[in-house]
């Protein structure tokens, strides 16, 4: 026999029923079949309405639930006592309960059986204890720990003593880069430790189970993704079991570690680069200072950081440089190889370039310079040796041209007498002289004539050289071939030569030297013409900032294999006997081109002709 | 018309050369073209502006007819002759024939087109230069009659006072 049954008999029904009337919990009882037979004002505003005795179940109008929120099943706590074993089992346990205005509430449910007097199954007693408030209370705290937990960036895990996880954040499960929990939860935390870090993480791991805390850094070796390096900062946890497991915060410091590791590498390549390196803010003061600076200016970057650069490194007629590159900087430009001086500790002045840009922060304001200053004392000294090198090899090549223009005309007076006085001697002789001492004079001439011709050339090809210093107008090409034609009117006439010239461009260039041009190219045109009649075609085509002229001719041609050789210095291909000429010509023509920045240049077939070519400056 | 057949004086000819060898071609070319003249050679461009400055200043003396320049003299170089000449009362109009090829470009850059000068480069060879008398002839012919021209219709010809 129950407590409850004795207690009903002694007292009385009426009396019990005044009791629980009064009772702040809710109260209910039904018969053997669940109908509801009673209930307390308490249970009304359980109930959130007022039930229906004899037809409803005390728990008709809600849906239950088990507490932590999963379905309830066929709980039907009215019959449950009288279920075979031991209804203690369900006496005491927490269920959640809808009401039909949508509201829920938590309650722990206290059964008691009520038999007849013959011992059979009469009913039962129900008393809800409504726990909705400190069950809201609790709810919260874990809701708020557990979002604190899932929504940490970091890794949060419990590593059970003998290293099987028992729990990671989502955060946890990216950085093993895990597919889900049943990667990683259960298994040992060691299979994710890089392998050399394996026994360094084992022996932190025994000493925060120990009972310390503790920080470690290792490398992660992932699941699925690569090598990942981590820091942790741990705790040991007392669970409810008595036992003590390692909670750990642990964060993803690769990125920073490759940052620290470039910043390092970068520091190391400034410190060891030959060029000064040196940053400084807005105002001029320096910020840093490498070993190459220490070097080339003679502070230690202990003297130099904090210092403004004018003061201690800019010579005192060269102040009005700093505000000028600060004013630049401020505007975002770069200063590029700029050439100037500055003073080492010492007090002695260095030639250096500086290459001067500003430094952002990661907004993109401009907080300062970075300067990278190079020694150039050396490189301006060969540079200036260079210079002088180059400047007397220009004087004395230029003086070698003077000699041999003054030489070749200097060389043609006496040249002259020779040739005047030879005739003369004739003339005066004329009739007394042997028939050989004729033919000999005639040696003397003849000899004395082409050494003319050939210190005329020499005169011409150095004096293309030397007219570079009269500025070249614009000139008339057609005007320059009239010119050049008009000399050669003799040959053009006794070889019958055909001269067509489409209409010809305005060129850069001095006009009698066009013209010398012409006349040279088409007198060779004439000079080796094959056994037709000579027609030769003068044409001009713009060419991008040149006018590409072209002489073309129906003449002997050039083999190919003379094609740069025609150009040089008394070159010849041909015996004088065969073809006359002094090898000058186009050695002169080469000169003035290449004088007035163009170029000249044959195509060639033998037997068919050849086209000689050459470019002018338009403007 | 040549001085015999007109029966004026002989042409008074001055030749500033120093080089021996064409004073004598120069008296070859004027002798061969039949140029009967009282030629005067100075060596140096001081002797030969001294003779200039004689026949300058001194009225009695005849005017010159023609000057022969080389341009490059001893002491007093051509330009300098010429300026001279150019500078005289009596003689600023008198024709210049300069002996040179060369210096064309030298001696008019010095000089105006006004001045009437020719030049007379000195060829190699012999018939070319003889041609010299020819110019000669022409120059101071022309030159004779432009002054009777300026006598006749009653203006002063130059150089004459």
């Amino acid at each position: 026999m129950t407590m409850g049954n004795r207690f009903v008999t002694s007292v009385g029904m009426s009396k019990f029923r005044e009791m629980f009337d009064a009772l702040p919990v809710a109260v209910f009882a039904s018969d053997e079949r669940g109908k509801l037979t009673y209930f307390n004002e308490a249970a009304i505003g359980l109930c959130g309405e007022i039930p229906e005795l004899g037809s409803n179940q005390w728990c008709a109008s809600w849906r239950l639930a088990q507490a932590e929120g999963a379905a309830a099943g066929d709980v039907q706590p009215a019959l449950e006592p009288w279920k075979p074993g031991d209804f203690a089992g369900a006496t005491g346990r927490e269920l959640t309960g809808q009401r039909p205005n949508g509201t829920r509430f938590w309650f722990q449910l206290y059964l008691t059986p009520v038999r007849d007097a013959a011992g059979d199954p009469a009913g039962a007693l129900y008393v809800l204890l409504d726990i909705t408030e400190q069950r809201a209370a609790q709810y919260q705290t874990e809701s708020q720990f557990r979002a604190v937990f899932e929504a940490n960036p970091e890794c949060v895990k419990m590593v059970a003593r003998d290293g099987t996880l028992l729990h990671m954040n989502p955060a946890g499960m990216s950085m093993v880069a895990a597919l889900g929990y049943g990667d990683v939860i259960g298994s040992s935390v060691y299979e994710l430790i890089a392998k050399e870090h394996r026994d360094l993480y084992r022996a932190f791991h025994e000493r925060i189970c120990a009972g310390e805390k503790g920080f470690l850094e290792f490398d992660l070796a992932g699941v699925h993704r690569g090598r990942r390096s981590m820091e942790t900062h741990s705790v040991p946890l007392n669970l409810a079991d008595g036992t003590t497991v390692q909670l750990a915060v642990t964060r993803d410091i690769t990125e920073r570690k490759k940052a620290e590791q470039s910043a390092l590498l970068l520091s190391a390549i400034v410190d060891s680069s030959d060029d000064a390196i040196i940053s400084k803010d807005l105002d001029g003061v320096i910020t840093s200072w490498n070993k190459s600076a220490e070097r080339l200016f003679g502070y230690t970057a202990a003297e130099a950081v904090g210092q403004p650069v004018a003061a201690l490194l800019i010579p005192a007629d060269r102040q009005d440089e700093e505000p000028n590159i600060l004013r630049r900087l401020r505007r975002g430009e770069r200063v590029d190889h700029f050439q100037t001086v500055r003073r080492r500790k010492d007090g002695s002045l260095l030639d250096i370039s500086l290459t001067i840009s500003p430094v952002k922060d990661q907004s993109g304001r401009i907080i300062g310079a970075s300067k990278i200053a190079r020694d150039i004392t050396e490189m301006a000294r060969s540079h200036e040796s260079l210079r002088q090198a180059n400047l007397s090899l220009a004087r004395s090549n230029s003086d070698l041209e003077h000699f041999a223009y003054a030489a070749s005309h200097d060389l043609q007076e006496p040249l002259r007498m020779v040739h005047a006085y030879a005739e003369l001697l004739r003339r005066k002789l004329d009739g007394q002289l042997p028939a050989d001492g004729e033919e000999y004079i005639s040696y003397i001439v003849d000899g004395a004539s082409r050494m003319e011709r050939l210190l005329q050339d020499v005169r011409a090809y150095t004096h293309a050289s030397l007219a570079r210093d009269g500025a070249a107008g614009r000139v008339d090409a057609n005007l320059a071939l009239a010119e050049g034609l008009a000399i050669l009117r003799p040959e053009i006439e006794e070889s019958g030569a055909e001269i067509h010239a489409d209409l010809l461009p305005l060129v850069r260039i001095h006009q009698f030297q066009l013209g010398q041009l012409f006349q040279n190219i088409v007198g060779n045109a004439i000079r080796y013409r094959s056994s037709e009649r000579p027609r030769i075609r003068i044409a001009a085509v713009r060419v991008g900032p040149d006018w590409q002229f072209s002489v073309r001719d129906n003449g002997i041609g050039i083999d190919p294999e003379y094609k740069e050789q025609i150009f040089g210095i008394f070159k010849r291909l041909h015996a004088p006997s065969e073809y006359p000429g002094t090898g000058m010509g186009l050695a002169i023509c080469q000169r003035i081109v290449e004088r007035a920045g163009g170029r000249i240049w044959v195509e060639s077939e033998p037997g068919v002709g050849s086209a000689f070519f050459f470019s002018l400056p338009a403007d | 018309m040549n001085p015999e057949q007109s029966g004026e004086r002989k042409y008074r000819i001055l030749l500033a050369e120093d080089n021996p060898a064409d004073v004598t071609l120069l008296r070859f070319a004027l002798k061969e073209h039949r140029i009967e003249c009282e030629l005067s050679v100075l060596n140096d461009g001081e002797q030969a502006i001294e003779m200039l400055q004689e026949l300058d200043e001194d009225e009695r003396l005849p005017r010159l007819d023609l000057l022969l320049l080389d341009m490059h003299l001893p002491r007093r170089d051509g330009i300098e002759v010429l300026q001279y000449l150019r500078s005289t009362k009596r003689l600023s109009q008198t024709p210049v024939i300069i002996l040179s090829s060369a210096d064309r470009e030298y001696v008019e850059k010095r000089t105006t087109p006004a001045d009437g000068i020719f030049f007379f480069p000195k060829p190699s060879a012999l018939d070319e230069f003889l041609t010299i008398g020819a110019v000669v002839r022409k120059l101071i012919e022309e030159d004779r009659n432009s002054g009777e021209e300026n006598l006749r219709s009653g203006g002063a010809s130059a150089g004459t006072p």
